[in-house]
C-alpha cells in the first residue's frame, strides 16, 4: 500500500485527509464546499476548490509528501459539467441538486421512463447527469469533444490530462446500462446525445499518473497514481466493509441508505418506490440506493434557527437524550416535523417538497422544536427503509450521526434494531484509500460501537408513530 | 380639578383610571391582578377592584365612576345574592360540549337568527347550560344572573353575599348582547332561551340606556365615597370602542392575548357564516365583532423560540422581505375559533434550507398572526360592514414589525392611537355621563402609519397553506380585498 491523499467533495464540505501506506490517518483538514452564482443557480466555483486540493497538500511536511503514492478523489453523485479534451470547460460544473436540466425529463412519457429505469436502475430525475448533460450541450450549442464529468472526475482529469467516468459515478448519471455496463444509446438518445458525450469507464482501481506539472508544483512523486474513487456513499460502504444483507447508513449532509445486491433490482415495485440501482465502487456489486435529502445539514439550520453555537446544540441533544433515556419527554407535545428542507426522499423525490412543522402550541421550546425534527427524521428514515423491503442484518451508521446520541437512539429504538456507529469519522476516505490501493479494510478496524434498542421506548415510539401517521402521511403529501 | 374614575375588571386584572373630567387625561391609576384560574369565585374579582382603588390611592376626590368588565362571564346568585357555585369564565374551556349541546338542540343558524352570535363556549348561555350539568343543586338555587360588571356595579351600589337586592341589578346593552340569550333586532332579553340553558327562569339584570346612571355608590366600601353616582358601564370592547370615539367606517384591530375586530354598525348582522356576533356598543348602536383565540401571545412564542426579546423580534422580522421567502406560519397555538378549528396547533409550512432563517421564521409569526386579523376584517366585510380605516390597538401595537407587515395586508388607511388604557378611560366617560348626562368629548392623540406598498402574495400563502392543511377548501375565496 501507498500513502495517500483522499478528497471527498461533499453538498457543504470537503474533506481531505492523507493515510500512510499501513492505512493509518496522519492528517486532515476541512473546508466549506466553495460555489459561486450562476444565472441559473449556483455551481462550483473551480479555481477555489483547486486551490483547496493544492493548499492542503502543498501544506504537508515535504517528507510525508515524498511518500504519497496515491490520490483518490470521491464526490457526491450528480454533479458534473461537460470537459472538452483540453479539460477547458463546455459548461459550468453544476451540482447535485441544481434541476437546471429537469425541462429535458418532460417530454418523456411513462413508457420511456420505466425503459430508462430497467436499463439504468434509476428513477428518471433532474439530479442525474443526462439532464445536466442534455442542458449543457443544448446550451454550448455543439459537443464536440467534449464530455460529461462529474466533480471528482474532473479534479483527477486536471491533474492527470486525462478524462474517464468511475463505475458508481457513472451509474448515477442515468445513462449507464447495468446489465451491460456500458453507456446506452437507447438512454442517452433520448436526451439527443451521442453515447461519445460520456468517458471512458475505469473501475476506481485503475488511476492515472499525475501530470508532471502538477507532481513538481506540488512536491509530489512523478508516478503518483491519481484515482476516482467514486460515489461518496458507495466508497463509504467499501469503508465500512459493507456485505449483502447489510445496510449502510451514510449520514452526511444528505443522509444514505445503501443495500449491496448480486443483481440489480428492476422490478416494478423499486420503479414505484424510485430506488436507485447502481454499480459498487469496487464494481463487483450492484447498490440499491436512496438518499434523504434532509440529513446531518439540520443540525446547521437549528443552530442558525436557534442562534446556538455547536457545541450549544450539542448540550441540548445531550439534555434531551438524557431526558428521553429517563422518560421525561412527553411525546404527544412534541410537535410534528416533516423535515423535507430539501425536497422529499422516495418515493416521491419531489425536489419541491418543503418541510412542515406541525402542533406548535403555546408553551412549545426550543427543544421541542430540536427533539421533533430528530424523531421526524427517524420516522421519514423508518418509511425509506420499509421501501426495500428488506430487514437488514445490520445497519452500519458512518458519518456525523455517529457524534449524536440522540438521533441514533431513536433510530435504534424506533426501528428495534441494533445500530454499529463507526467511531472513526472518516469512513468514506478510508474507503477510497483502501480502493486507491486495492485493498480491503475491516468494519472493526473503525471501532464500531453497538446502540442497542429498548424495548420499553421502541413501544412508547411506535405508539407515538401509529398516533401521528395520519396526520404525518397527510403532512407528507401536502401540495406545495 | 373634577375626577372621575373607569374601572376595567378584566381577564388577567383589576384596573383603575382616574382622570380629569374636563380633559380625560389620567391623574393616578391602580391595579391589581386577578387569580390565572378559569373558575373562580367571583369574590376575588370584588377583591381585585378593592386593591386597585387602594393602588390608586383611593377615590375619596372623585365625582362619579363606572365599570367595564370581561364580557360573558357569569355570577350565579341566590334570591339572597349569595353565588351559588365559582364562575367560569368566559375562556374556560370545560363548557365545551354544552355548547356543542346547546347548539344540537336549537340549531346553529338558529342561534344566529335569534341572538346575532355564532354560539361559542364563551357566551353565558352555555355557562348556564354548564352549571345545570354539572351542578344541578346550585342551578336549583339561582335566583339572578348577572357578568362580572352588572355584579361589580351592584356591589359598588352597596349590595352583595346575603344581601338581597337581587331585583337592583343593572346592566347595559354590551353586557346583554354577549349573553346569547338577548336579541339585537328587538333590544330585549330571550327569556326561553335563558330557560332552554339553565331548565328554569331566573332574574336578569335591568337593561340601561348608554347615559343611564346605574345608581349611587354605597355605604362603608373602602376607598370609595358613598352617593356618588355610578355610570351605566359596559363590557370592555365596547368600552374601548367609545373611548376611541369609533364611527361608522371604522374597525379597530386589537392585538391583545387574543385578538380582536370590532366596527361600529347602526344595525345588527347575522353571519350565518358563523365568525362575526353581533354584539351592542355603549351609545346606542351595534359593535359586530370577530376574535381570534391567537394573537399577541404568539409573539411571545416567536421570541421564546428565537431566544429573543419582542423588539429583537420586530427587528429581525424586518430584515426579511415580504413572505418571509415562502415560510408560512398557521398560528393556531391554542386552536382558533375564527376559523373555527378548535383542535389545531400551529404549523410551519414550507421550510427549507434557504428561508427557514431568524428574520424568516420572526416575519412569518408576525405576517401569520396579522393574516388571521385580517380574514377576520373580511369576515366583517361578508357582513355588509364595510372597513374603511383601521385602529390598530392592544400591547402589540406598537411594533415597527405589526405595523409594517399590516400596511402591507390592506389598503385602507391605518391609525395607532398611542397607548391608553382605553377600556378603563371608555369607563371613565360612562362615569362622566352620570354627572353630566353625556359623554364628554375626550381626544385620542394616534398617528397615522404611512402607505406602504401591497404584497398580496402574504395573504395568498396564507390561504394556500390553509388550503393544503385541509382547513379550507381550494378555491375557498379569502384573499384580501380591505
Amino acid at each position: 500500500m501507498s500513502a495517500t491523499v483522499t478528497v471527498d467533495i461533499g453538498t457543504t464540505g470537503v474533506k481531505l485527509c492523507v493515510f500512510s501506506a499501513e492505512g493509518v490517518l496522519l492528517a486532515s483538514d476541512r473546508h466549506r464546499t466553495p460555489t459561486v452564482p450562476d444565472a441559473w443557480g449556483e455551481v462550483y466555483d473551480l479555481p477555489a476548490l483547486m486551490s483547496v486540493v493544492e493548499s492542503f497538500m502543498m501544506r504537508l511536511p515535504a517528507d510525508q509528501r515524498h511518500e504519497i503514492g496515491r490520490i483518490a478523489f470521491t464526490s457526491v453523485g450528480e454533479s458534473g459539467g461537460l470537459v472538452r479534451k483540453d479539460l477547458s470547460l463546455a459548461s459550468p460544473m453544476i451540482l447535485w441538486h441544481d434541476h437546471r436540466g429537469a425541462e429535458h425529463l418532460n417530454a418523456l412519457d411513462a413508457a420511456a421512463r420505466t425503459n430508462i429505469y430497467r436499463t439504468t436502475g434509476l428513477p428518471a430525475n433532474a439530479n442525474y447527469g443526462i439532464s445536466k448533460t442534455a442542458w449543457a450541450a443544448h446550451r454550448a450549442g455543439s459537443i464536440e469533444d467534449a464530455q460529461w464529468l462529474n466533480i471528482a472526475e474532473y479534479l483527477a482529469a486536471e491533474l492527470t490530462g486525462k478524462r474517464w467516468s468511475e463505475w458508481s459515478l457513472a451509474s448515477r448519471t442515468m445513462a449507464l446500462g447495468l446489465e451491460d455496463r456500458a453507456w446506452s444509446e437507447s438512454v442517452t438518445s433520448l436526451f439527443g446525445l451521442p453515447t461519445s458525450v460520456f468517458p471512458e469507464l475505469r473501475p476506481a482501481t485503475y488511476g492515472a499518473t499525475i501530470a508532471t506539472r502538477y507532481a513538481i508544483r506540488l512536491g509530489l512523486p512523478e508516478k503518483t497514481s491519481v484515482h476516482v474513487a467514486g460515489h461518496d456513499h458507495m466508497v463509504g460502504a467499501v469503508g465500512a466493509e459493507l456485505q449483502p444483507g447489510e445496510l449502510l447508513n451514510s449520514t452526511g449532509t444528505t443522509e444514505g441508505l445503501l443495500f449491496l445486491n448480486e443483481r440489480p433490482s428492476l422490478e416494478p415495485r423499486f420503479e414505484e418506490a424510485k430506488l436507485a440501482n447502481g454499480i459498487a465502487s469496487t464494481a463487483d456489486y450492484y447498490t440499491l440506493f436512496a438518499s434523504i435529502p434532509t440529513g446531518g445539514s439540520a443540525f446547521e439550520t437549528l443552530q442558525a434557527m436557534f442562534d446556538l453555537r455547536p457545541d450549544e446544540l450539542e448540550r441540548v441533544i445531550d439534555e434531551l437524550h438524557e431526558d428521553y433515556l429517563d422518560n421525561r419527554i412527553d411525546l404527544s407535545s412534541v410537535p410534528l416535523v416533516v423535515p423535507a428542507f430539501r425536497g422529499s426522499p422516495p418515493p416521491t423525490k419531489d425536489a419541491a417538497a418543503r418541510g412542515i412543522v406541525s402542533g406548535i402550541h403555546s408553551r412549545t421550546t426550543t427543544a421541542d422544536l430540536v427533539f421533533g425534527t430528530f424523531l421526524g427524521m427517524v420516522l421519514q428514515f423508518a418509511d425509506v427503509l420499509e421501501l426495500f423491503g428488506v430487514e437488514p442484518s445490520i445497519i452500519k451508521v458512518i458519518g456525523p450521526a455517529s457524534r449524536n446520541p440522540l438521533w441514533l437512539q431513536l433510530k435504534a429504538d424506533l426501528l428495534n434494531t441494533e445500530l454499529s456507529v463507526s467511531q472513526f469519522p472518516e469512513v468514506v476516505s478510508r474507503g477510497a484509500h483502501a480502493l486507491a490501493n486495492s485493498t480491503h479494510v475491516s468494519w472493526l478496524d473503525t471501532t464500531p460501537r453497538s446502540v442497542m434498542p429498548d424495548h420499553s421506548r421502541h413501544r412508547r415510539l411506535c405508539d407515538w408513530s401509529g398516533h401521528v401517521r395520519k396526520r404525518w402521511e397527510h403532512l407528507k403529501a401536502t401540495p406545495r | 380639578m373634577t375626577l372621575v374614575a373607569g374601572i376595567d375588571s378584566s381577564t388577567q386584572s383589576c384596573k383603575v383610571s382616574i382622570r380629569d373630567l374636563a380633559t380625560g387625561i389620567e391623574v393616578r391609576s391602580g391595579k391589581a391582578a386577578h387569580p390565572a384560574q378559569t373558575i373562580v369565585d367571583p369574590e376575588v374579582w370584588w377583591d381585585a377592584l378593592l386593591s386597585a382603588v387602594a393602588d390608586a390611592g383611593g377615590l375619596a376626590d372623585v365625582a362619579a365612576i363606572s365599570v367595564s368588565g370581561q364580557q360573558h362571564t357569569p355570577i350565579f346568585m341566590d334570591r339572597h345574592g349569595l353565588p351559588v357555585s365559582p364562575s367560569p369564565l368566559w375562556n374556560d374551556t370545560g363548557s365545551h360540549p354544552h355548547m356543542v349541546s346547546l347548539n344540537n338542540e336549537l340549531g346553529r343558524d338558529e342561534w344566529i337568527r335569534r341572538t346575532g352570535l355564532p354560539l361559542t363556549l364563551s357566551d353565558t348561555v352555555v355557562k348556564l347550560r354548564w352549571l345545570r350539568d354539572t351542578n344541578p343543586v346550585a342551578a336549583s338555587h339561582t335566583a339572578a344572573v348577572a357578568v362580572v360588571h352588572d355584579w361589580l356595579t351592584w356591589r359598588l351600589m352597596g349590595y352583595g353575599p346575603g344581601s338581597g337586592g337581587i331585583e337592583a341589578l343593572v346592566t347595559d346593552r354590551s353586557e346583554a348582547s354577549g349573553t346569547a340569550y338577548w336579541s339585537g333586532d328587538t333590544g330585549e332579553y330571550c327569556m326561553d332561551l335563558f330557560e332552554l340553558a339553565l331548565g328554569a327562569t331566573a332574574y336578569v339584570p335591568r337593561i340601561l340606556g348608554p347615559l343611564d346612571r346605574a345608581g349611587l355608590t354605597g355605604p362603608d366600601i373602602p376607598g370609595i365615597p358613598a352617593g356618588i353616582p355610578i355610570g351605566v358601564g359596559s363590557g370592555d370592547n365596547a368600552a374601548a370602542a367609545l373611548a376611541l370615539g369609533l364611527v361608522e367606517g371604522e374597525s379597530v384591530l386589537s392585538l391583545g392575548t387574543s385578538g380582536v375586530v370590532y366596527a361600529r354598525s347602526s344595525h345588527p348582522v347575522h353571519d350565518f357564516g358563523g365568525y362575526v356576533c353581533s354584539y351592542a356598543d355603549a351609545t346606542g348602536d351595534h359593535l359586530p365583532l370577530v376574535a381570534t383565540l391567537n394573537a399577541a401571545r404568539n409573539f411571545d412564542i416567536g421570541a421564546r423560540v428565537l431566544g429573543c426579546s419582542h423588539e429583537e423580534l420586530s427587528a429581525l422580522a424586518l430584515q426579511a422581505p415580504p413572505g418571509a421567502e415562502g415560510l408560512t406560519l398557521l398560528p393556531y397555538f391554542e386552536g382558533e375559533r375564527t376559523p373555527d378549528l378548535p383542535h389545531a396547533r400551529g404549523s410551519l409550512l414550507d421550510a427549507s434550507f434557504e428561508n427557514f432563517t431568524r428574520p424568516n421564521f420572526a416575519r412569518a409569526i408576525i405576517e401569520g398572526t396579522i393574516a388571521s386579523q385580517v380574514y377576520m376584517l373580511e369576515a366583517l366585510k361578508s357582513s355588509n360592514v364595510s372597513t374603511d380605516r383601521l385602529i390598530l390597538i392592544g400591547g402589540a401595537s406598537q411594533s415597527a414589525a405589526v405595523q409594517t407587515i399590516l400596511g402591507e395586508l390592506v389598503s385602507v388607511p391605518i391609525s395607532v392611537p398611542e397607548p391608553d388604557e382605553y377600556v378603563a378611560k371608555g369607563a371613565a366617560m360612562q362615569a362622566a355621563a352620570a354627572i353630566d348626562g353625556g359623554f364628554p368629548t375626550w381626544p385620542v392623540a394616534a398617528t397615522d402609519l404611512p402607505a406602504t406598498t401591497l404584497y398580496p402574495q402574504i395573504a395568498a400563502q396564507h390561504s394556500a397553506a390553509k388550503v393544503a392543511l385541509g382547513y379550507i377548501e381550494t378555491g375557498h375565496k379569502e384573499a384580501s380585498s380591505v
